[in-house]
């Protein structure tokens, strides 16, 4: 069965390599983003990197309305309704077939299971790119993290190459497997989102202890770390959060922070895998970003927007 | 630096000035060429530039630092009967109501023009090349869907020169009379080919007193106006200072910063009164304009700010430049395309030095602030360029409109040496032509931009056994019906024998209209300029120039390339229709085969994602062509070389060009220069240049394009840009020619919405997420687009 490859140590489920990143990490970077998430925040932008299985995506604006996903779906799942074709999810079980036979490329398989050679035969291919800019690989996701032995053995393969690397993490791991990758990792980009457990709980599905403790198990053994944190307007923007922030970076040491305007960008992806994205804010503007730029820096922490 | 009150005033004025035709050139040309009939032509050519010189309407405008100007007033284009007589009266009651590029032309110039140009009927480039074409060519040029466009240099002058103005700068015209006064004196009329030699320098003494004649003109012009009662004391000492100017330069050597400027002004106008070519390209500013300014801020404390607003005027003068433009059909190829008249800054000095200098800065900077068409900006890099003057670069990048293009000295200077053609020394002080040609300077006659040749049609020729699908002639040589092509090299076999056949007849026709510029239309202007024809006593358009040679260009290679893997895997691996089908289908236009056609495009691979086969594919393409044009020799003596770069052709080359397998439909546009076809490169630009890296750009001596788009969030913070700092060394690196990065504008983000297909390569660049611009919803896209707007 597939599934039974999720624990496979040599195969990663990987949703999409971004090459020509720019903003995940020193230099030009190709992002490997890895599919699945412990956590469920109801603002994500990469909603297709939740699930930790292959997963049927359709665009429907490419389709084509030629009906030929529908004839060839054994299960069934699969029909033209109106403008395109929608998918039945609880028949889907992600074979494949209609994908192949999708010629407009409307329809994609999200989540495709390469072995620690294929990233880094795709991600080496842009060596050249890398050593003009000081850039390298970034693994991204979904966690990164919720793949660890995968994640263990690629990190050393480009580590082996003189390839620099990055990991993107919310944090939600076992220190166990964090312990495993960190030599490996030249520098972390560790999200936190909210410092208010409830709240934290509330908006992503699980509680932050451990995200906190592990971030400050990392500081404390000595990795790298560029703590980021995405600011939504209306979940932690609040002058509470923005000083228990300020307090928790300066208590732990932490001598800087990221903060990313929230964007709505993800939104348009929701439909494409069945779903649909029913939270609320708005990009914070450039004065709401310098607000919170001062309440952070307050506290004696570098505050980069 | 923003522009100062005085430019941004002028450029208002510009902005708001209508397109005119203008008749005093041909009125002044007439007379004069009836008074010279039966003299040599150097010296009908140099006196008829005498008499428009001494005569033309003249004026400077209100606040302008530098002066001259091409027609009667501003926004008008003369007629130069010598190439236009034929098509200007064809085309005389369009040009005011055509679609694109108009021109305001009134009654009593219309009438005018219809009673001088008849004289000229029959002395044209065009009338007499027709009539010494041989059939057989004559058909291949007047057919309605034509494989080759070699239209511009016989309908118009030839352009196309860096000529070495710094000669002219530094030591004036008069340097120039008196070699050519010894020359002359020297000339032994015993020997062969003194007669021309006689005559030449005679057209070159009587050039060089045309020319400051010219420019006294407008010194005495200054001073009437400075005597004018409702002038200014700050005007008046201004229009008192350019009159003193314009009695020195370019006749004697330039002195100051701004003589140098008005000095160079001065020949790069007149060799535009002189003909109507396109692409009279500056070559290095920088390198040649540098001492000019170094020994001003030393000697009279020229300060930055001063200099800025000189070379505002400067580029801003550079936009007055007008070309009556040609747009029937059938050359309409080159209608939306501006006078190209390039200016290559930085890269690596003669002696291999960095030649990055303050006036690099000073045109870079007034590049972005005049922000224009012209001049056409490039940069060359080297290993040795600064961060600073690329961020320089990028900044004006940034600021939209694809400039400045960048060249990669790696790439073109070992271009310009192989064969033994040119020493280090000379490939190094290479400069940028047109769009992309990279040319050694001051002494090339290239030709840069004779011909395009269509690619594409070449394939369509190839898979229908020579005939023209549309109108069922046979146009190409019979290779085979696609039931006799039983395997893919046998249609790699056709189409290479329809490029064949198509490059000779493109060299019939060019040969032809080189031999008669020769004969009829001599540059002696020109050729005072370019190194080589004081040396031989020859004209540049007889071959005076020390580089001969014709560039013409294949459009089409991404379609052509992405085709034939079409073919090699649908059809001959497989097998999923023989080719005889796959004809039948195109020749439909994939009518009712839509789910067939999108298959190819997106299930097969394309050039453009760093992929081995079809990427090999191109390349062998590109040196196919290379190799076959590279055969053949010019009039002039020297060779024909080869260039994969499309100016605007590649869109109306694709309307005559039927569906191709690659799944592109019938009459749409071709894929520009090098880059792969629009939409198809989904990996993104590092794919993109490691693809084309795989095209030996070294073969392709007359240039290669490649447009970049960089979707806006690409280009926001001062760490984006010193990534594409990095992506522009690693481009240096990788050894391509020419990389022209487009900041994607509002329009074209609207136009990507209207048409997804063609732009699957806009990414989203924000950092953790990943989308294609195309595949976000409507809502989506209208708020990035508005957001664009506002950062750019």
């Amino acid at each position: 069965m597939e599934n039974s490859r999720t624990s496979d140590r040599d195969r990663g489920l990987v949703f999409n390599l971004q090459r020509f990143s720019l903003h995940d990490g020193n230099g030009i970077r190709t992002i490997v983003f890895m599919k699945g998430c412990p956590l469920h925040c109801l603002w994500c932008s990469n909603p297709e990197s939740q699930n930790r299985c292959e997963e049927l995506s359709i665009k429907t604006m490419r389709c084509i309305r030629c009906g030929t996903c529908e004839a060839v779906c054994r299960q069934q799942a699969i029909r033209l309704t109106g403008d395109t074709a929608t998918v039945d999810r609880s028949r889907c079980i992600a074979c494949g077939t209609c994908v192949e036979h999708c010629n407009a490329g409307a329809l994609s398989m999200l989540g495709q299971w390469m072995t620690v050679d294929e990233v880094f035969e795709q991600v080496i291919a842009d060596k050249a790119f890398y050593e003009s800019s000081q850039g390298g690989v970034t693994f991204s996701g979904g966690e990164p993290l919720m793949q660890a032995a995968f994640l263990k053995q690629a990190l050393l393969r480009f580590r082996e190459a003189g390839i620099s690397t990055v990991v993107e993490t919310c944090g939600y791991a076992s220190r166990e497997d964090l312990e495993s990758i960190r030599s490996l990792t030249d520098t972390f980009f560790y999200d936190v989102k909210l410092i208010d457990a409830e709240a934290h709980k509330r908006f992503t599905g699980v509680t932050n202890e451990l995200i906190l403790s592990n971030l400050a198990y990392l500081q404390e053994s000595g990795s790298e770390i560029l703590v980021r944190m995405p600011l939504i307007p209306g979940v932690n923007d609040s002058e509470e959060n923005l000083a228990a922030t300020g307090r928790f970076l300066k208590e732990t040491g932490l001598p800087e922070i990221q903060l990313l305007p929230y964007h709505s960008y993800g939104a348009s992806k929701y439909p494409t895998i069945g779903r649909s994205y029913t939270f609320q804010s708005h990009s914070p503007s450039a004065e709401e970003m310098e607000r919170a730029k001062a309440m952070i820096a307050g506290y004696g922490v570098k505050v980069k927007i | 630096m923003a522009l100062s009150l005085r430019v941004e005033r002028l450029k208002r004025d510009y902005l708001k000035i209508p397109k005119s035709v203008c008749p005093e050139r041909t009125r002044l040309i007439t007379e004069s060429y009836k008074e010279t009939e039966g003299q040599h032509p150097y010296i009908r050519r140099a006196k008829a530039l005498q008499h428009i010189l001494e005569n033309k309407t003249i004026y400077i405008r209100e606040g302008e630092l530098l002066v001259g100007s091409q027609a009667s007033r501003p926004g008008a284009a003369s007629v130069f009967p010598e190439t236009g007589a034929n098509w200007v009266l064809d085309e005389l009651d369009t040009f005011a109501t055509r679609e694109m590029r108009k021109f305001e032309v009134t009654d009593e110039t219309k009438a005018e023009l219809r009673q001088l140009l008849p004289y000229w009927e029959h002395q044209t480039i065009l009338y007499q090349s027709m009539q010494r074409l041989n059939p057989e060519t004559k058909f291949q040029h007047g057919f309605k869907y034509s494989v080759i466009s070699p239209n511009l240099n016989l309908r118009g002058h030839v352009g196309h020169f860096i000529p070495n103005y710094g000669r002219i700068i530094r030591d004036g015209f008069q340097k120039v009379e008196e070699d050519a006064r010894r020359m002359l004196a020297e000339l032994d009329y015993a020997k062969p080919g003194s007669l021309d030699q006689g005559n030449f320098y005679e057209s070159i003494l009587i050039v060089s007193q045309a020319i400051k004649t010219f420019a006294e003109r407008y010194a005495a012009e200054a001073i009437r106006l400075a005597e004018l009662p409702e002038t200014t004391e700050m005007r008046k000492a201004e229009l008192q200072k350019i009159a003193e100017i314009c009695r020195r330069v370019p006749y004697y050597g330039a002195r100051t910063f701004q003589e140098a400027l008005q000095s160079l002004w001065f020949i790069h106008l007149t060799v535009q009164i002189e003909g109507d070519g396109f692409a009279f390209s500056f070559g290095r500013t920088d390198q040649y304009l540098i001492e000019f300014y170094e020994k001003d801020v030393a000697e009279n404390g020229l300060t930055e700010a001063e200099a800025q607003e000189l070379v505002d005027c400067f580029c801003l003068k550079c936009n007055e430049i007008v070309r009556l433009a040609d747009v029937p059909p059938k050359t309409s190829y080159f209608g939306g395309v501006n006078m190209t008249q390039n200016m290559a800054l930085g890269g690596q000095t003669a002696d291999g030095r960095d030649g990055y200098n303050m006036v690099s800065k000073l045109f870079l900077r007034g590049d972005e602030n005049v922000h224009l068409d012209q001049p056409n900006t490039s940069i060359r890099v080297y290993e040795g360029s600064t961060d600073e003057f690329l961020l320089q670069a990028i900044s004006d990048i940034k600021s939209g409109g694809g400039k400045p293009a960048v060249f990669n000295d790696k790439a073109i200077i070992p271009s310009l040496m192989r064969n033994g053609w040119a020493t280090l020394e000379q490939a190094r002080d290479y400069g940028i032509v047109g769009c992309v040609e990279p040319v050694l300077s001051n002494g090339t006659d290239g030709w840069t931009n004779a011909a395009m040749l269509n690619m594409a049609k070449c394939l369509e020729l190839a898979l229908h056994d020579g005939v023209e699908p549309f109108s069922g002639v046979q146009l190409g040589p019979k290779t085979g019906r696609p039931e006799d092509l039983t395997t893919y090299e046998a249609v790699e076999e056709a189409y290479n024998k329809q490029i064949s056949y198509f490059v000779k007849q493109m060299v019939i026709m060019l040969n032809t209209w080189d031999q008669m510029h020769g004969e009829l239309l001599p540059i002696p202007f020109m050729s005072a300029m370019i190194d080589g024809c004081l040396e031989k006593g020859m004209d540049v358009a007889r071959g005076g120039a020390q580089y001969n040679y014709v560039g013409v260009q294949g459009v089409g290679l991404s379609n052509v390339t992405d085709s034939l893997k079409v073919l090699k895997d649908v059809v001959f691996e497989q097998k999923k229709l023989t080719l005889a089908e796959m004809v039948r289908i195109l020749d439909q236009n994939f009518e009712g085969n839509e789910y067939f056609r999108v298959g190819l495009v997106n299930k097969v691979e394309k050039y453009g994602n760093n992929a081995g086969e079809v990427d090999n594919i191109a390349k062998r393409i590109a040196k196919g062509y290379c190799d076959e044009v590279s055969k053949y020799a010019c009039v002039r003596g020297g060779m024909y070389r080869p260039g994969l770069f499309p100016v605007a052709s590649h869109v109306p080359l694709g309307t005559v060009v039927g569906a191709l397998p690659s799944g592109r439909l019938s009459g749409t546009p071709l894929n520009d220069g090098i880059s792969p076809v629009s939409g198809c490169d989904v990996n993104g630009p590092t794919s993109v240049l490691l693809s084309v890296s795989r095209i030996d750009h070294e073969e392709v001596t007359n240039g290669t394009l490649l447009n970049m788009k960089l979707h806006p969030t690409a280009l926001k913070t001062q760490e984006d840009m010193l990534k594409l700092v990095s992506l522009i060394r690693t481009f240096m690196n990788l050894k391509l020619m020419h990389v022209q990065f487009n900041v994607v504008s509002r329009e074209e983000l609207l136009a990507a919405q209207e048409d997804p297909e063609s732009h699957r390569d806009l990414i989203v660049r924000v950092a953790g997420y990943s989308a294609n611009f195309v595949d976000l919803d409507r809502k989506m896209q209208d708020d990035i687009i508005n957001r664009t707007q506002q950062e750019l």
